[in-house]
């Protein structure tokens, strides 16, 4: 019987906190509709970013390939005479092995590859996570 | 009564528990005799998720295993980070700015207080109460909001670097996590009206699952779970690492052992992280967050253990160098894999309804114990 009655009072003990919260905001949101906000830092998929003048800043140093730790950067990269500099002609990135470390934006000497905030990257085919340059270069 | 039930057709049965179990804290297979419902044998058969972590790290970079390191234990990986770059560090006699120190501690110990939570939330779920679980996750949510703001995942950190931390704290991060154990303390009341001294909870953990202080220390438990049977061991007064010497706290340990302990253990730590943070916090002077370390990181040629409390136990990760650019071994002792060792013993004997309160309060996770 005194154990009835004090499961039963835990029982209610309980219940009074989750009826506190009640009636306070709730803190989730309805996702689709509503979306959180993400931290300017967020380490989301990849880009290039161009210079001033519109140009492309990376000059195919290669030294992202080389750090990432999952082999996931490829590129092919010429030299322009003209210009005096080296470019690359193909820039791939396969973000179905991507880890999104961060590593590859933290060693950039020219500061040109950096993360998106972009946190919704779903697709129905593995080579859509496949993106070339022209979807890099933004 | 055993032997006439045999004789009449009644025989031991085999029962498969996992790896799809939702009480298995992910892919853990539990092979279990039983004799009606009492436990005769219990095996668990793990391997799982295996990724094969220490043979990859070989034909890694020393800085790229810091970002491997976040997939051991998943859900406290800073302290991951923290055990994969203290190795090197000391190879390469590198003194860390007293800024990153204290950032590193800082994050630790948030990180043990979102571990402990996720174990107060899965384990009232296996006991049979599922409020505490929002609750828990709840304010988990706050912790990986601040890492958010800080490097950039929720997850997988990624955050310490051979000498230092990869990025300085926001603005917003200091007020924030102030901000966060104040509103923190007050929960942890909630939690033991909720759960802890739930008299239908205590009836299903006090006296299950007791380890002996001797057994303890016989199967090389660690962390909470050896600290519960009152043994006082505990890494970071034991063999301060990093800056760990100069805060003031306390070991919380049990008495008896059980399932109980291990978790008034667990709860009372978080009480005692709160503590850290702040004392970090106060501490906290602008600085160097990087000491100055060359681009390409050449260990010299050497081996070296090193551990560090996480919030499972002692993880230790055993490293040689050869002197090139890649570790030429690296040993991970995962704190979850040892004190999963213990569940053959402890469950012999028990009932089948034990099993799930026994296994949750040690507290696994089967990233680390597979690896
Ligand atoms: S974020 Fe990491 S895994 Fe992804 S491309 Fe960069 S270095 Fe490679
Ligand atoms: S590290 Fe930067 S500059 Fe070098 S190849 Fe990669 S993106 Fe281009």
């Amino acid at each position: 019987m005194i154990k009835i009655f004090t499961y039963t009072w835990a029982i209610l003990k309980g219940m009074a906190i989750t009826f506190k919260y009640f009636f306070i905001r709730p803190v989730t949101v309805q996702y689709p509709k509503e979306k959180i906000k993400i931290s300017p830092r967020w380490r989301g998929t990849l880009k290039q970013l161009r210079n001033e003048q519109g140009e492309e800043t990376c000059d195919g140093c290669r030294i992202c390939e080389k750090i990432c730790p999952v082999n996931c950067i490829s590129m092919e990269v010429y030299k322009d005479e003209k210009k005096n500099r080296r470019f690359t002609s193909s820039y791939t990135v396969n973000f179905g092995r991507c880890m999104f470390c961060g590593l590859c934006v933290e060693a950039c000497p020219k500061k040109c590859l950096v993360h998106t905030p972009d946190f919704e990257f779903c697709t129905y085919e593995r080579e859509s996570l496949i993106l070339t340059k022209d979807k890099i270069l933004r | 009564m055993i032997e006439q039930l045999k004789n009449s057709g009644f025989e031991e049965m085999t029962l498969n528990m996992g790896p799809q179990h939702p009480s298995t804290h992910g892919v853990l297979h539990l092979l279990l005799k039983m004799d009606g419902e009492v436990i005769t044998e219990a095996r668990p058969d793990i391997g799982y998720l295996h990724r094969g972590m220490e043979k990859i790290a070989e034909k890694r970079t020393w800085g790229a295993n810091i970002a491997l390191s976040d997939r051991w234990d998943y859900i406290a990986s800073m302290s991951n980070n923290f055990a994969a770059v203290l190795g090197p560090e000391k190879l390469m006699s590198i003194t860390v700015p007293k800024r990153a120190e204290y950032i590193r501690v800082i994050m630790a110990e948030l990180n043990r207080i979102a571990s402990h939570l996720i174990f107060f939330g899965t384990y009232g779920i296996d006991i049979g109460a599922f409020t505490p679980f929002f609750y828990a996750f709840r304010e988990r949510e706050k912790i990986l909001d601040l890492y958010e703001s800080v490097c950039g995942a929720r997850l997988t950190y990624n955050y310490f670097r051979i000498g230092g931390v990869s990025a300085d704290l926001p603005e917003e991060f200091i007020p924030g996590v102030k901000a966060f154990i104040n509103y923190f303390r007050p929960k942890l009341k909630e939690y033991d009206t909720l759960l802890s001294t739930n008299p239908i909870f205590m009836d299903r953990t006090v006296g299950v699952g007791a380890i002996t202080k001797e057994e303890a220390i016989d199967w090389a438990l660690s962390g909470p779970n050896i600290r519960a049977s009152g043994v006082n061991f505990d890494l970071r007064k034991d063999d301060p690492y990093s800056v760990y010497s100069e805060f003031d706290f306390n070991i919380p340990t049990g008495k008896n052992g059980d399932c109980w302990d291990r978790y008034m253990v667990r709860m009372n730590e978080m009480k005692e992280s709160a503590r850290i943070v702040e004392q970090a916090l106060e501490k906290l002077e602008p600085g160097d967050i990087m000491a100055k370390v060359a681009k390409v990181i050449r260990p010299p040629a050497g081996e070296i253990y090193t551990h560090v409390e996480a919030p499972k136990g002692e993880l230790g990760v055993y490293c040689i160098s050869d002197g090139s650019t890649m570790p030429y071994r690296y040993k991970v002792r995962g704190p979850s894999f040892v004190n999963l060792a213990i569940l053959q013993k402890m469950l012999k004997g028990l009932r089948i309804a034990d099993v799930v309160a026994v296994l949750g309060s040690i507290d696994i996770v089967l990233g680390e114990v597979d690896r």
